[in-house]
């Protein structure tokens, strides 16, 4: 799968997942914060996010790991740990 | 709490010839014991500096504990605020001139007076002297007050009495059976009505073991569980009992699972008892009042009331009265009673909107959306189709000369983030009536339309 192609299939996860009405998968900006600020995703989305990361690449989340900040801190980060753990 | 109760322990649950090694706070690599937890509690109240009242920021829910019985042994009320934001700690603050802040980490932004707990470097170094007794505290005296965001702007406070706090988690821990070997997990902040109750009052109460973390993610949820003893009671809510249960791994036993803040489905309490092997139960309450009543969420829709509490109509709505309670609350949820003294829910009264497990007053989103510069008009509306619980609100407003980002920074800074609209419309009129109301077709029409209509 091309580098792209994971990135705006993470994309469309998180706009489907949240119910981000406003939003389309090719406007989220692949380094704005998620969190916070840029997409103010909070800690509710955190969870179902996380679920459906797990379910759908098999790549478990937990706040023992020391770089989940850097994992949630942009669409790429989360991409890119995805493919490096799915 | 019979009037003729002059004082209660600080810890009714201190078992004298043991407490040196019952366990009270536990996290990975090291467990407090009860008799360790005071010790550490009466020094800290005697290095703390002077102040009228205490803000109880701690996350960690061991420190949380320390800092509370510092407060309780200096005989200095504790704060908790509604949330975490700095603007709601500073309107406590300015309500309540001199109250100290304590916090296991830095609040950024904060100004008022602060002072960081940290657990003692190294607890089982200094041998203390035993106790020379067990402190024991007024029963009336109001040793907490529990703050709600209100419907008037303001957080309002809800004083709780430390002898009733200690006889409703009394209370609470015979109803769930959890005694002196039980360990509690919780997902729940300790500075909310549910997380004090379950992880804070009822170890203190009956001696049981609460684990110091948080934690949130399904995975953090398993490693923390594995990590304690069994009996293992796990108090948390619907959000993350749907995460947990398509979680992947092997759960440990659960001998209960306790929700609250959110009504649980049948369904989903039916999987949690299914994959942890477990029995799942639910608390209704609220600040106000407290905890009062609980069911099995798999025997039905009728709720059992707590020892000694009871409601009676006050027209429309009714009242809550026990021994645990000061006197009659009223209640904002509309409960039908059943002649048998169980009682169902059958819905919220019309101001107050929970999203996520945490409620609010409309009135008071409002309030706080019209008091942001630049928003001449604005209103909270609950989306259509949000049934039974809601998931997000929305927000119609005029605000000339900002932008929905700017719009959504400054509500960031005013209310809870689980409030914050998913769907923002900026208009140049809200559609008020001759009554100056807004009709909520008309509000709904507006958010479809931003919305795309798309779900």
């Amino acid at each position: 799968m091309s580098e792209d192609s994971l990135l705006s299939e993470v994309g469309r996860l998180i706009v489907e997942t949240l119910q981000l009405q406003d939003l389309r998968p090719e406007e989220i900006d692949p380094d704005a914060p998620l969190f916070g600020q840029g997409l103010g995703l909070d800690s509710i989305d955190a969870l179902e996010l996380a679920l459906a990361v797990s379910q759908r690449y098999g790549v478990t989340l937990s706040s023992e790991d020391p770089a989940l900040r850097a994992v949630f801190a942009s669409l790429r980060s989360l991409t890119e740990h995805i493919r490096a753990n799915r | 709490m019979p009037d003729t109760i002059a004082a209660v322990p600080l810890m009714p649950g201190l078992r004298p010839a043991t407490g040196a090694s019952a366990p009270l706070v536990r996290r990975p690599g090291q467990v407090l014991s009860q008799v360790d937890l005071l010790t550490q509690a009466v020094r800290l109240a005697a290095a703390l500096p002077p102040a009228p009242f205490v803000i109880n920021l701690c996350e960690d829910r061991g420190l949380f504990i320390l800092a509370l019985c510092a407060a309780l042994v200096r005989g200095v009320q504790t704060l908790l605020p509604p949330n975490r934001l700095v603007q709601s700690i500073e309107e406590i603050v300015a309500a309540y001139p001199g109250a100290l802040c304590l916090s296991d980490s830095p609040v950024a932004g904060l100004a008022p007076p602060a002072w960081l707990v940290a657990a003692p470097v190294d607890p089982a170094a200094a041998q203390p002297p035993p106790l020379a007794r067990a402190p024991v505290i007024a029963a009336a005296w109001e040793a907490i007050l529990v703050f709600t965001s209100g419907s008037t702007g303001k957080p309002q406070p809800h004083p709780k009495r430390w002898g009733d706090v200690m006889a409703c988690a009394a209370v609470a821990a015979r109803r769930f059976g959890i005694g002196p070997a039980t360990t509690v997990v919780a997902t729940v902040p300790p500075q909310h009505m549910y997380g004090l109750e379950l992880s804070v009052a009822v170890p203190l109460a009956v001696g049981a073991a609460v684990d110091a973390g948080r934690p949130f993610f399904p995975e953090d949820l398993r490693l923390a569980l594995a990590r304690v003893p069994a009996p293992r009671v796990l108090v948390t809510t619907p959000i993350h009992l749907a995460a947990c249960v398509d979680a992947m791994g092997d759960w440990p036993e659960v001998a209960l699972v306790i929700s609250a803040t959110a009504p649980l489905s049948g369904e989903l309490a039916g999987l949690v008892e299914e994959r942890l092997g477990t029995r799942v139960c639910e608390i209704y309450g609220c600040t106000e009042a407290g905890s009062i009543a609980s069911r099995r969420t798999l025997d039905g829709p009728h709720w059992q009331w707590y020892d000694s509490a009871s409601a009676a109509a006050q027209g429309e709505r009714c009242a809550v009265t026990a021994d645990f309670l000061p006197a009659p609350v009223p209640l904002s949820d509309i409960l039908k009673l059943h002649d048998d003294g169980t009682f169902q829910l059958l819905g919220r009264g019309s101001d107050m909107v929970k999203v996520a497990g945490k409620r609010a007053s409309l009135a008071d989103l409002n309030l706080r959306l019209n008091a942001i510069p630049g928003v001449t008009d604005g209103v909270f509306v609950i989306p259509a189709g949000e049934a039974p619980e809601v998931r997000r609100l929305a927000v119609v407003a005029v605000a000339p000369g900002l932008d929905r980002a700017a719009l959504l920074a400054a509500l960031r800074e005013r209310i809870d983030p689980c409030f914050l609209p998913r769907t923002l419309v900026l208009v140049d009129r809200l559609p008020r009536n001759e009554t100056g109301k807004c009709p909520r077709e008309r509000l709904l029409e507006l958010v479809q339309a931003r919305g795309g209509g798309a779900r």
